[in-house]
């Protein structure tokens, strides 16, 4: 045996040996939930062995036991049991819900498990149930928002089809690596960015031909169904992710998708029917003769007066903004399979209209996920997915050219008419120079995206036999991504018109390969009369990442074409990227009896991203260690049910985002010669990943039989050699360098508890508050002191300086006389754009047996947001208060929108006025809301017979009720920059919050 | 069963065997997309110094637009009725405190580069092979004429902060001088230009686009090196010097006015278009009365301005209205001229009538006055009266071109400059871009 195992190894572990079964007792029975319905999947397994058997659709289970054995039952979110069969060869056994989930298993390593209540790291995982079961979310990363400890998920505007930035325990990187975590979906590495348009060119909010986070893009996750989704698992932070290595400092989140059970085949159908409106609206102020004498134009008095005497005096932010999105989901799917052969197929549609006509997400999918087990000791599953999205997503944020309407509409003033004529001709807008009914009826901006995640995985149980098993595992797959959008302004709109070459159009098209494979083995062997249980991992992983951009953009577009190619002016670019990842990863994990539970492991990676350290491999150990206090005898009684101290220390790393070694020269061109320049940023071939390490430890209890449990945990996470611009000074033709140049830390405190405050027959209530915070700090810069992001200092910037938060917002006016050698640099301090804490608080009631509630409930407190949206609805006479008077420290007389754009919002001693931009700001948002019904049984069979299964009836919603002290645009919640580490959350041009009401109902057949 | 495990391990192997050695190489990465710096630093190529030298009159387009509205603003010749940057109007025009990390700060950082760009060229010029030194003193020439024009535009917006004369190395930049040392820096660089046009030969070995019509070869091409280098003496207020430079420059009194190198524009990239047109949200208007001050008949307002049926108007942050849309500019190719004769001859009047020859100086006037349809100049002749007559014909002759805001601080006279707007100032400089005085700070 011993030879045999060295040359498994040896020939990487594809040798085999013949499984010896010990005789014993065989054991039949039925597992049911407390209702007495039947549950299949359940785990039943031999404790101290390997030996197991899984139960079948209809509960029942069959397993050999030897004498005196003890045998434990488990299964996802129910409390497991452990039961002495004797000499009994019948045993049914009732397993009750927990809504803790101690017993679920969480992804210890990257071939290993470790059940939840053994669980040396806080790793949050979130089920179907959290994830879809209140309402439905249109992506993953929106169903994520308020239900973790130490996540930050800010959604980055209200256009249908998501757009989140999610940060896990403060920033991971200072701009120069990932800022979002790495998601991965049944074993394969998938695909998160933002894609530009070309938005950004068509209304000019950002120049040249740079892809730009300004298009307002969704992130790509939102190509997956939600509904697929059986859990998420969160990995926060290096400890527990140090097992992926190079590219876990954003954190992991590792996803898999519902699967066959087996058993009697299952159809569901679900549907949802919904609407959406506008939380709140921002302007309105009355426009009067006086008004537009004093501070606009006196000229436009007679439009005025027209307007309010024929009735055409409109509220433009009620029309555009004011319509109802409707919300329309279906889906189908079918699970069954034999013994062997285990299904899961669900096709589905997600189809949602925005509070802005010609606004919309379509996401069509269809799942195939299969198992087969070859024989009892080779199984294998595929996962397959295609989806096709359609969005269109508008003209909203940050803008140039009067293009967009989010930007326009502060300006655009009551009394001018925009309404088309007759003949179907949009009047223009003298004031503003674009009419933003126009844009929004006749101008496109939309993207589609098809897409293939491709899993697949493959186990080999080379030894299997009571104390020892060997597992030979490979798994990989594919995510291929095809891309197109259109953006499309026609020729004749009132802006384009204006234009040299009136008419852009940009048709760009993205192709984003990857792919990743792994190889590993996994050793286990019980040893000390079956109370320590060994597991070795070892494996190797490689990726590669393909991604081809292009786009043809063309200017001076002939009447009603679209197509670039018929353009008087074309420009095309072409980009190419492309990397390889290599990996090697070991693990050694121990467990005594479910008292002491400790591993390390080491994971060495190397990536061509890193410059001239292409070949080089870094290493990232990791070692953690939890006690079950609780398994230590019988104090604990049943008033403390679990105690478990825990500590996990991981390192990981971010690597340097691509391009970052290259010095490029630019073409261009004059008078017809094409001629070379160079870039005004240096490449670095010396860059270094980012590295981090992270240690992290908490207590995890259960009091009163585990009706009463909480998870803390405190954790520092350090990241050092942060990738940093060295900005030079600009006069010198470099704008910036890349340099590993600064060290940050990230502390934190993460509470979740869970109560059961009623548990009884009739009624459950389930209360779960959700509390954290995270301090970030640099603690190490080698470069001056800088600003980023935002629209300049006037409006705020993040401000990277030694000792401070790199989230801190400064900006004008300065704290020193102009004389101070510091006057440059002493900005005044807005506050942070991390919030000084967050608190969720989740609640479930089932109630009269076949009603369930559930609310979430998520406020965010006191974080700073850079406003440039207010200074637009002042300037343009539109605040809603923009009439009164009443404004902080103002004279009684100027009117408020005067007032607060006067001198910068600065008063006469530089000091920033009232109520000034940017605003530290909080609020409360009841995130989910719901209230279903489930038909009952007795009901059912009366009505359809046999027929169907089950119908469930509810009515949910998304951000139902919101307050917030921030006073400076729609909704605190917003990202001009899209998802990054830094400068995102700036407010402009933005529309505003959205509610979604929605009616649900799923049969079973 | 047997058999099926064997058709794994051969499988297996074959797979391992056929990939085994690759698994755990990783390649470098060449960047696909653009070429190298590092590829023209070693021993360029004649096609790659061509296309150097393109870049870098095309480089000298770089911060135009800026640069002329920046300074339009400034001297309160032209504003920007930008409908989505109000601080056109407010910052610029003293109503709220200049921002030293604002876009406008490109007014002085878009001249960097052409500078860098340059010092490349020469640093390539001085180990490459593939070249004759004849040849190398023509891309040489061309390289330190477009530095020299680019500091100066940086030194006008930075004026007494003064600038960075050493900037080879990006990382070691040597500090800011003072102002009368910066002009002697900047004086320097194109006389080491016009050193090197005398040695390069009859030919320049690359072709110019066609806005150089004229100034093609190597000694045509000195005359406008000598014609920026003319400026830098007016500044330095040398008029012995500016009178010897003068006739080196292509200076004609009785010349087409507008001849001069131009900057040439396309819509079509790698090209780009004309960057000063009014579009639906950047109106550059003229500050109105400085137009109803013109004399009647002024044809250089006609040609430059259009008179709106309604006026413009501008609201956000502050109020202001204007009848008059600069005309400039109307085609996306449509050139935009560097320096022309017209600023030649002003400089020659100003020369003499700062030379105390107020007959030539009054005759030089008169060309230009004849030319925009006025008749003769008939005010006093005294030196101070001859000068503000120039100041005025300076005005209205190179409106937009850059001058009105840097004329009237060499002579001290920002204070009589009109404020449209109370409580608007004159700014005497932009303040130093932060990421200028944050280096400093770290590199003392």
């Amino acid at each position: 045996m011993r030879k045999q195992f060295t040359l498994a190894l040896a020939l990487a572990m594809l040798m085999s040996c013949i499984s010896v079964w010990a005789q014993g007792q065989s054991l039949t029975g039925k597992v049911t939930d407390g209702a007495g319905n039947p549950l299949p999947g359940v785990s039943v397994l031999v404790k101290g062995t390997n030996r197991g058997a899984t139960s079948a659709a209809d509960g029942t289970y069959k397993i050999d036991v030897p004498a005196n054995a003890k045998v434990i039952f488990s299964y996802v979110g129910f409390s497991s049991k452990e039961e002495t069969p004797g000499s009994r060869s019948t045993l049914d056994v009732v397993l009750i819900e927990d809504s803790r989930q101690l017993e679920e298993v969480v992804v210890s390593g990257l071939a290993t498990n470790v059940k939840r209540s053994n669980l040396a790291n806080a790793v949050s995982t979130l089920s179907a149930k959290d994830l879809t079961g209140t309402t439905s979310p249109v992506t993953a990363d929106g169903a994520l928002q308020g239900k973790l400890a130490g996540a930050n998920i800010q959604a980055n505007g209200s256009m249908p089809g998501g757009g989140f930035n999610v940060q896990f325990r403060g920033v991971s990187t200072l701009g120069s690596s990932a800022s979002q975590p790495l998601f991965i979906v049944d074993g394969v590495y998938i695909d998160n960015g933002q894609y530009s348009n070309g938005r950004s060119q068509a209304n000019k909010a950002t120049g040249g031909s740079a892809a730009s986070s300004q298009d307002n893009n969704a992130n790509r996750l939102a190509d997956l169904n939600p509904d697929d989704i059986e859990s998420m698992e969160v990995l926060k932070g290096s400890s527990a992710a140090a097992i992926y290595g190079t590219r876990a400092n954003a954190g992991v989140v590792i996803i898999t998708t519902k699967r066959g059970k087996g058993g009697l085949t299952k159809v569901s159908f679900g549907q949802d029917l919904g609407m959406s409106k506008a939380v709140a609206y921002y302007g309105g102020a009355d426009w009067t003769e006086q008004k537009l004498t004093d501070y606009f134009s006196a000229d436009d008095i007679p439009l005025l007066k027209a307007a309010k005497q024929n009735g055409t005096y409109n509220d433009w932010e009620r029309v555009l903004f004011g319509e109802t999105g409707v919300i329309k989901n279906t889906r189908l799917s079918v699970t069954g399979g034999t013994e062997k052969t285990k299904f899961y197929v669900n096709g589905s549609i997600a189809d949602e209209t925005g509070i802005i006509k010609n606004t919309d997400f379509k996401r069509y999918s269809i799942r195939a996920n299969i198992d087969h087990k070859l024989n009892n000791w080779i199984d294998f599953g595929v996962s397959s997915n295609f989806v096709q999205s359609d969005n269109d997503r508008g003209w909203t944020g940050n803008d140039n050219s009067n293009t967009n309407y989010g930007y326009a509409l502060p300006y655009t003033r009551p009394y001018i008419n925009l309404l088309p004529d007759a003949l179907g001709n949009y009047p223009n807008d003298p004031n503003v120079g674009e009419n933003l009914l126009a844009i929004r009826d006749r101008a496109v901006n939309n993207q589609k995206v098809s897409r293939v995640f491709q899993g697949f995985n493959a186990n080999f149980r080379l030894i299997n036999n009571e104390k020892t098993s060997l597992t030979l595992k490979l798994n990989g797959g594919l995510d291929y991504q095809n891309q197109f959008s259109l953006i499309w302004l026609p020729s004749d709109l009132q802006s384009q018109l204006k234009e040299a070459n009136p008419g852009f159009s940009q048709d760009t098209r993205g192709e984003v390969i990857n792919t990743n494979w792994q190889i590993s083995g996994v050793f286990t062997k019980t040893v000390m009369d079956s109370k320590l249980n060994l597991t070795s991992s070892a494996g190797l992983v490689r990726l590669n990442n393909r991604t081809r951009l292009s786009y043809t953009r063309g200017r001076g577009l002939p009447a009603g074409v679209y197509n670039p190619g018929r353009a008087k002016v074309i420009g095309s670019d072409v980009e190419y990227r492309s990397n390889t990842d290599v990996g090697i990863f070991a693990q050694q994990e121990a467990n005594y009896d479910d008292k002491i539970i400790a591993s390390v492991g080491i994971r060495f990676d190397k990536s061509n991203l890193n410059g001239n350290s292409f070949d080089k491999f870094f290493a990232f150990p990791r070692a953690s260690l939890a006690i079950n206090l609780t398994k230590f005898g019988e104090w604990g009684g049943n008033t403390v049910s679990q105690l478990k101290p825990r500590i996990a220390y991981g390192q990981t790393a971010g690597l340097p985002n691509w391009g970052v070694p290259f010095s490029q020269l630019n073409v261009v061109g004059t008078g017809g010669l094409g001629g070379l320049t160079p870039s005004t940023t240096l490449g670095n071939v010396n860059i270094q990943p980012e590295r981090a390490t992270e240690l992290e430890y908490g207590v995890d209890f259960g009091l009163f039989s585990n009706r009463v449990t909480g998870e803390i945990t405190l954790y520092n996470k350090k990241v050092f050699d942060l990738i940093q611009p060295l900005v030079t000074a600009p006069t010198t033709g470099v704008s910036s360098t890349v340099v590993n140049a600064a060290d940050m830390t990230n502390r934190g405190v993460e509470i979740t508890l869970g109560t059961d405050v009623v548990k009884n027959k009739s009624i459950t209530w389930f209360v779960q508050p959700i509390f954290w915070f995270n301090r970030s700090e640099i603690t190490r810069l080698d470069i001056p002191e800088r600003l980023t992001g935002g629209f300049g200092a006037t409006f705020g910037q993040w401000r990277i300086k030694q000792g401070f938060s790199p989230t801190q917002i400064v900006g004008q006016p300065r704290t020193l006389p102009v004389t101070d050698p510091n006057y440059a640099t002493s900005w005044t301090v807005y506050g942070d754009q991390q919030p000084k804490f967050e608190f969720s608080l989740n609640q479930r009631i089932s109630f009269l047996k076949n009603f369930e509630f559930s609310a979430l409930l998520n406020y965010r407190h006191k974080f700073t947001v850079v406003s440039l949206a207010r200074v637009l609805w002042d300037e343009g006479g539109n605040t809603s208060d923009w009439n009164g008077t009443d404004e902080v420290g103002s004279d009684g007389k100027t009117p408020n929108g005067i007032y607060r754009q006067n001198v910068n919002g600065v008063d006469e001693n530089g000091v920033p006025k009232p109520g000034y931009n940017p605003s530290v700001v909080s609020f409360l948002k009841l995130r989910e809301v719901a209230l279903y019904y489930r038909v009952p049984k007795s009901v059912l069979k009366s009505a359809f017979g046999n027929v169907v299964e089950g119908v469930r009836v509810g009515v949910s919603g998304n951000n139902v009720l919101r307050w917030t002290d921030y006073k400076a645009g729609y909704d605190p919640e917003n990202s001009n920059f899209g998802s990054a580490a830094l400068g995102s959350g700036v407010d402009i041009g933005s529309s505003p919050l959205v509610r979604r009401m929605m009616f649900h109902l799923s049969v079973d057949f | 069963m047997k058999n099926l495990r064997y058709s794994f391990i051969i499988a297996g192997l074959t797979a391992m065997s056929l990939n085994s050695c690759n698994v755990l190489k990783t390649d470098i990465v060449d960047d696909p997309n653009f070429p190298s710096v590092g590829s023209v630093q070693n021993n360029a190529t004649k096609a790659q110094l061509d296309a150097l030298a393109i870049g870098q009159i095309a480089t000298a387009r770089d911060g135009l637009a800026t640069y002329l509205q920046v300074v339009g603003t400034l001297g309160k010749e032209i504003f920007n009725f930008n409908s989505t940057e109000s601080r056109w109007m407010t910052e610029l025009n003293g109503l709220r405190p200049i921002d030293n990390s604002a876009f406008y700060n490109g007014a002085t950082t878009a001249f960097g580069l052409p500078i860098r760009h340059a010092n490349i060229t020469l640093a390539s010029l001085n180990i490459t092979t593939s070249v004759s030194d004849q040849q190398k003193n023509g891309y040489r020439g061309l390289a330190n004429t477009f530095k020299g024009l680019a500091m100066l535009y940086q030194l006008n917006v930075q004026y007494t902060n003064g600038i960075r004369l050493n900037i080879e190395d990006p990382f070691k930049p040597s500090k800011a001088v003072s102002y009368t040392e910066s002009l002697a820096g900047i004086a320097k660089v194109l006389d080491e230009g016009a050193t090197q046009l005398d040695g390069a030969g009859v030919a320049f070995p690359f072709a110019l686009p066609s806005g150089y019509a004229g100034f093609t070869t190597p000694a045509t091409f000195k005359r406008f090196n000598r014609a920026i280098a003319l400026r830098v003496a007016l500044y330095q207020k040398d008029f012995t010097k500016a009178a010897a430079l003068l006739p080196q420059t292509f200076y004609n009194a009785t010349g087409d006015l507008n001849a001069g190198p131009k900057h040439n524009f396309n819509a079509t990239p790698p090209d780009v278009q004309n960057p000063l047109l009014n579009t639906s949200t950047v109106r550059i208007v003229a500050v109105q009365k400085l137009i109803e001050d013109a004399e009647t008949g002024d044809l250089r307002v006609a040609a430059k301005v259009k008179e709106q049926a309604a006026p413009l108007s501008y609201t956000s942050g502050v109020t202001y209205s204007s009848k008059y849309l600069t005309s400039v500019y109307t085609g996306a190719n449509d050139p935009v001229s560097i320096i022309r004769n017209e600023e030649l001859v002003l400089i020659a009047a100003e020369i003499a009538a700062q030379q105390g020859n107020a007959a030539e100086a009054t005759r030089l006037i008169n060309i230009v006055r004849k030319a925009a349809g006025l008749s003769d100049y008939k005010g006093l002749t005294t030196k101070d009266a001859l000068i503000n007559s120039i100041l005025k014909e300076r005005l209205y002759s190179l409106f937009y071109e850059g001058h009105r805001w840097i004329d009237m601080r060499r002579y001290e006279k920002l204070g009589e400059i009109y404020l449209p707007v109370a409580g608007m100032k004159v700014l005497e400089r932009l303040e130093r871009p932060v990421a200028e005085v944050n280096w400093d700070n770290a590199n003392p």
